[in-house]
């Protein structure tokens, strides 16, 4: 029976499992060390994190293991060639692929993709992913859920915990949206940090003040959880469509953040994904500095068991001892007399720690020296580092090789860099990082002074006799003044996942901005491209026209949002101009479309400004993502709203119009009161400007006293 | 029983056109069900505890007819009742939630509102233990139940989203509530941060349905009257949803609400809207003719000639029907009603004092008291508004027949009043706060 023998042929194929390994995280938690070596080699309990994951796909049955390498890929391949898995008793066949190209994890999918790697069914991990899962029990379910759905594309793997579980990414946190009788995945929003928002400023926090579900996609569900509480250690078992659905949507940046929620959202591929959920098993991930101390924490504690340091052993020649206390050592551990080592303390061969120290719930590497009267507290020490005497580590990482002279102290959240050398009796600043070379946040926007200094180090953090410069990010600003704040006491290590979010303009440049578009009078802004950029100017000309038609396209005949924005976002692509023309062309387009309402007579301004946004404002959502992207915005409205083609209503219309931008969070307050500012002088002399801004003046007014209000009221 | 209730009775927007939001209609609480006022249903179902309490509350219109009804109904209460407990009619003029305000000096003890609507075989002591075995901490208890009946069609149920959260020891929180109009207004469910950080696991139910009975502590009313705009202008589901929202609002954990779903064993039905309740008739009378089967009386012989009326159908006192009329699948006639010959009457509820021609077809509709059909009409799921008559020969499918009148204009004048949108842009700024977007989201029907 020929049909038969097919089916047979058809179940072998399934059985060879692949995984891809994302040995890049894409981001920059990690620097300035990962600039020196990738991410997936820094060592967690002094073993390379790719171990855990390698392990992992051991104990799951993987045949073919696929590391996607970008950052520093000749130093994972060379790893990998020297490591246990390239000999011939490795469990699976592993080979890394040079993906130097790619810069998010969509990138990599598509190079997934284009290389033709997949034949079945494979799993998609992390390089970082530190697991005792069994993974039988996913891959079943995997299984019956591809049987029972045939749009079943993916099958996330997570675990069940409290929403501040140390081991809980506090930058990562999300929310899964589930149907409670299958576990299928409605919809996923990710919600930074409450309780962390709150110590920064309210507005923050009022930015994210809900999730917004569609009900489209609850339709037909009966009952469905919101699930705060899981851990997404990122391993997910895909089937060969998903890396052909990021080749079809090419803007794809992240797995969670635009694939899941693309794919649950999107009313065309009709697609599932179903979520994984095990209680018993611990599984998370080494994705910022919070995660590297809580996981370290766990695996000593052995709440990983069997994946502990006694156990698992990646170098045959240091065998780790396993004390009472959670206490491990490697061989030839020299500790003087006097030193104490608490629980919950691991120390790497070949290392000494000198009299009168203490160490405990820390990570000490191999051939560490440590000096006498050192204070060593949830701290991590690696290879070959050298700490003086006197010495005080706090919640710190000291890397390879880095000298910390005697008598400095660092008492929180310091990572100092390879080879770095910390001067004597220095004090750093909590959350100073310190890197051998000079390394840029890649920003591009960084001041200038760093450029025009040449000096040797950076003396304020390392000291005289030090090594080392001091690394910025540009949020470091930002976290350098709340880091003063005195209820950060009760957020130990909190700051250790300093957040590398949206880039902040300096306000010079802002200003800037503000004052060009202050320029743009009225009929000037259609022509000033003609005179200032000849060449683009039939390009930008061009886009707007066309831009505007499929706004207008999209309004006339009632398309759906998300056709308009893949248009929309593809016009933009293909002409290559910025979000400024994007937006200029959307918001003319609307407010043609709201005079047309109120010019007819149809409706009066403010239910034609509502009903015009709340249908297509959320066009904004894919269009303004910045601070200085929503003061655009409102300048944006300011010079159209001060066409003559709206008259006589452009006052009204501007006052709506910012009144809805803020209602539906698209401007958010702080933003709205920041372009206030820096616009309010220039009204001053202006009659026109003053009648158009007149309502929105008493607008900002009431958000600055509301904002009093409030304050005092959530206390 | 050491408790109050209070029994909510609304003007019934959804049984229109024969509740009294038309002027040929009755209050709702008065609307007969099986040829009895609903309301004496839920007073048997309060009798049943008893409570010590009972305060009947309703608009100051309708007030001289439900305290007539309640009169009769105290004299058909058996005496060992009687003594144990009393009834009150109260009239207010605003929402339901004006009860914490007027109330509050009357009710000194834990309390149950009720609607005047349901109907179900659960007796008050499941709901009473459900209260008394709460979780500390716990206010109030909100009960909420899945509709059980699939032969009326969905559209007439209109379950909101509930969130709550499920505890391991079996008491659900009550964490919020959206109406589904509200969420396809705003084209989003919304549902807070806050709410995810103090409940990671929240469940989201689309499918349960509001009941409108909650059990509030005696605390409540202090709690309401102090931290709630507008009391009078809410309803009691809207300051219960006001309540639930404070357990997770705040930095402070504060009270939470309970919610207490209904085993699906139990049928529960509130008869809100006409589909419900000509199935809340339909049951009633199912129930009837399983009685009469069981007791196995053989009915008498029927004289040539004589009307017909099935086993499963009930005819009021005073009611003359024609010869050869038949009164067939759970039918109910009214008391002083006149049918006359050969007539048709099938699935439908005709109400007091109707006068009904020879030859008429009925099937599936219902006539308002005083309305008289004129013969050889032919009525298919139809609505025969009070005193309407129905010209001879009249044919027609799917109809509400309506007075002609000029209040018809103004149905919805009682209910837009209490939640009066000011357009006017200075004093939206005070809502803006707070209720954005708790704003009045149609929880509110009474």
């Amino acid at each position: 029976m020929p049909p038969k023998a097919k089916k047979q042929k058809e179940i072998l194929q399934d059985e060879r499992l692949q995984a891809i390994v994302l040995t890049d995280s894409f981001e920059s938690r990690f620097m300035p060390l990962t600039a020196v070596t990738p991410r997936c080699l820094l060592p967690l309990a002094n073993v390379p994190l790719i171990e855990y994951t390698l392990e992992f796909l051991a104990n799951a049955g993987v045949n073919e293991v696929y590391l996607m390498c970008c950052n520093h890929a000749d130093q994972v391949q060379e790893y990998i060639d020297r490591s246990k898995w390239s000999d011939v008793g490795s469990p699976f066949k592993i080979a890394t692929i040079m993906s130097l190209e790619s810069r998010s994890v969509g990138d990599a999918m598509r190079d997934v993709d284009n290389r033709g790697l997949i034949t079945g069914d494979f799993i998609l991990v992390t390089g970082d992913v530190v697991t005792n899962m069994k993974f039988d029990g996913a891959l079943e379910f995997h299984k019956a859920k591809k049987a029972q759905d045939r749009n079943h594309i993916a099958t996330m793997v997570l675990t069940q915990a409290s929403p501040f579980h140390r081991a809980r990414s506090k930058d990562d946190s999300a929310c899964f949206i589930l149907d409670t009788t299958n576990n299928r995945c409605l919809y996923y929003q990710d919600i930074p940090n409450y309780y962390l928002h709150d110590k920064k400023t309210k507005r923050k926090k009022r930015g994210n003040k809900a999730i917004t579900i569609d009900p489209e996609l609850l339709e037909d569900v009966d009952e469905f959880a919101i699930r705060n509480d899981l851990i997404d250690c990122r391993v997910d078992i895909c089937t060969p469509h998903v890396p052909q659905i990021f080749q079809d949507n090419f803007d794809y940046q992240y797995l969670r953040k635009d694939f899941l929620k693309g794919v649950l959202s999107s009313d065309l591929l009709k697609k599932t994904i179903y979520a994984y959920i095990t209680e018993s098993d611990y599984a998370a991930r080494v994705c910022n500095w919070q995660t590297y101390h809580a996981i370290s924490q766990d695996i000593m504690a052995r709440w990983c068991f069997p994946v502990c340091p006694d156990l698992s052993v990646v170098d045959e020649d240091d065998e780790m001892t396993y004390e009472s206390r959670h206490i491990y050592k490697g061989s030839n551990v020299v500790l003087a007399q006097g030193c104490k080592i608490d629980g919950c303390t691991m120390i790497g061969s070949i290392s000494s720690v000198g009299d009168g120290s203490r160490v405990g719930k820390s990570v000490i590497g191999k051939n560490v020296t440590i000096g006498k009267n050192v204070v060593i507290e949830n701290s991590y020490v690696w290879d070959n580092a050298v700490i003086g005497d006197n010495v005080q580590l706090k919640y710190s990482v000291v890397a390879n090789g880095a000298q910390i002279l005697s008598g400095a102290v660092l008492n929180r959240d310091a990572v100092v860099g390879y080879n770095v050398t910390v001067g004597r009796n220095m004090t750093l600043k909590p959350n100073t990082r310190i890197s051998a070379q000079r390394v840029k946040y890649n920003s591009g926007l960084s001041d200038n002074e760093d450029e025009e200094d040449d000096s040797l180090r950076d003396e304020a953090y390392v000291g005289e006799e030090g090594v080392g410069f001091a690394y910025k990010s540009d949020s470091e600003s930002d976290s350098d003044t709340s880091s003063d704040d005195e209820d950060y006491s009760d957020h130990q290590f909190h700051i250790m996942d300093l957040k590398f979010d949206s880039l902040e303009l300096s306000d010079d440049e802002s200003i800037i901005s503000a004052t060009a578009s202050k320029k743009k009078s009225r009929r000037q802004s259609s022509t000033m491209y003609e005179t200032d950029f000849d060449e683009d100017d039939e390009e930008e000309e061009n886009f707007e026209k066309e831009a505007i038609a499929t706004v207008e396209r999209a309004m006339e005949n009632n398309h759906d949002l998300d056709t308009a924005l893949l248009e929309l976002n593809t016009l933009r692509m293909s002409m290559n101009v910025t979000y400024h023309e994007v937006r200029h062309a959307t918001s003319s387009a609307l407010l043609t479309r709201i005079n047309h309402f109120v010019a007819t007579q149809t409706l009066a301004v403010v239910p034609a400004v509502k009903k015009v946004l709340d249908q297509w404002g959320p066009l904004y959502r894919r269009q303004v993502f910045e601070k200085d992207e929503q003061v655009d915005l409102l300048n944006i409205f300011q010079i159209l709203c001060s066409q003559e083609d709206v008259e006589p209503n452009g006052a009204s219309f501007f006052f709506n119009i910012v009144q809805r931008l803020y209602d539906m969070d698209i401007c958010e307050e702080e933003n709205i009161l920041k372009w206030w500012h820096q616009n309010e002088k220039a009204y001053e002399g202006d009659v026109k400007l003053v009648q158009l801004s007149a309502g929105v003046k008493k607008f900002v007014e009431w958000l600055e006293n509301a904002e009093e209000e409030s304050e005092e009221e959530s206390d | 029983m050491e408790f109050h209730a209070v029994i909510c009775c609304g003007k019934g927007s959804g049984l229109a056109p024969f509740s009294s939001v038309r002027s040929t209609g009755m209050p709702k609480a008065l609307l007969p069900i099986a040829n009895r006022p609903m309301i004496e249903y839920v007073l048997e179902w309060c009798d049943l505890a008893p409570f010590q309490n009972i305060t009947v509350v309703c608009d100051p219109l309708s007030a001289p007819l439900i305290q007539n009804a309640l009169d009769f109904y105290q004299t058909k209460r058996s005496a060992d009742v009687q003594k144990l407990t009393s009834i009150e009619l109260v009239t207010l003029s605003g929402a339901t939630g004006e009860i914490f305000q007027s109330l509050k000096d009357k009710i000194t003890t834990d309390f149950l509102v009720l609607p005047c609507d349901f109907m179900t075989d659960l007796p008050p002591q499941v709901l009473i233990e459900a209260y008394r075995s709460r979780k500390e901490g716990n206010l109030g208890l909100s009960v909420q139940y899945y509709n059980t009946v699939e032969t009326v069609e969905k559209k007439n149920f209109q379950p909101n989203y509930t969130l709550f959260a499920q505890g391991k020891d079996g008491h659900n929180t009550l964490l919020d509530m959206y109406t589904k109009e509200h969420v396809e207004l705003a084209k989003a469910l919304q549902v807070r941060t806050h709410l995810t950080w103090r409940y990671p696991s929240t469940v989201v139910s689309t499918q349960l349905l509001d009941s409108f009975i909650y059990i509030c502590s005696q605390k409540t009313i202090g709690i309401i009257n102090s931290e709630c705009k507008n009391v009078a202008a809410k309803s009691c589901t809207k300051l219960m949803r006001d309540l639930a929202r404070r357990s997770w609002r705040f930095k402070e954990p504060r009270g939470t609400v309970g919610l207490f779903v209904l085993p699906k064993q139990c049928s529960f039905l509130r008869a809100d809207n006409l589909a419900v309740y000509m199935e809340t008739n339909r049951m009633l009378m199912k129930e009837k003719a399983k009685v009469a089967a069981l007791s196995q009386q053989t009915p008498a012989t029927k004289e040539k000639g004589a009307a017909g009326i099935g086993a499963d159908c009930l005819v009021g006192d005073l009611t003359v029907l024609g010869e050869r009329t038949t009164l067939k699948q759970r039918s109910v006639v009214g008391s002083n009603c006149t049918v006359g010959k050969r007539c048709r009457i099938t699935a439908s509820i005709i109400l007091e004092n109707v006068t009904i021609g020879d030859d008429v077809v009925l099937e599936n509709t219902i006539v308002g008291s005083g309305a008289v059909v004129h013969s050889k009409s032919k009525l298919l799921n139809c609505n025969v508004e009070g005193s309407f008559v129905v010209n001879k020969g009249t044919s027609a499918k799917g109809e509400t027949l309506l007075q002609i009148s000029l209040e018809g204009l103004g149905v919805d004048e009682y209910e837009s009043s209490s939640e009066g949108e000011s357009g006017s842009e200075g004093s939206d700024y005070s809502d803006f706060e707070d209720d954005d977007d708790f704003e009045d989201d149609g929880l509110f029907d009474r």
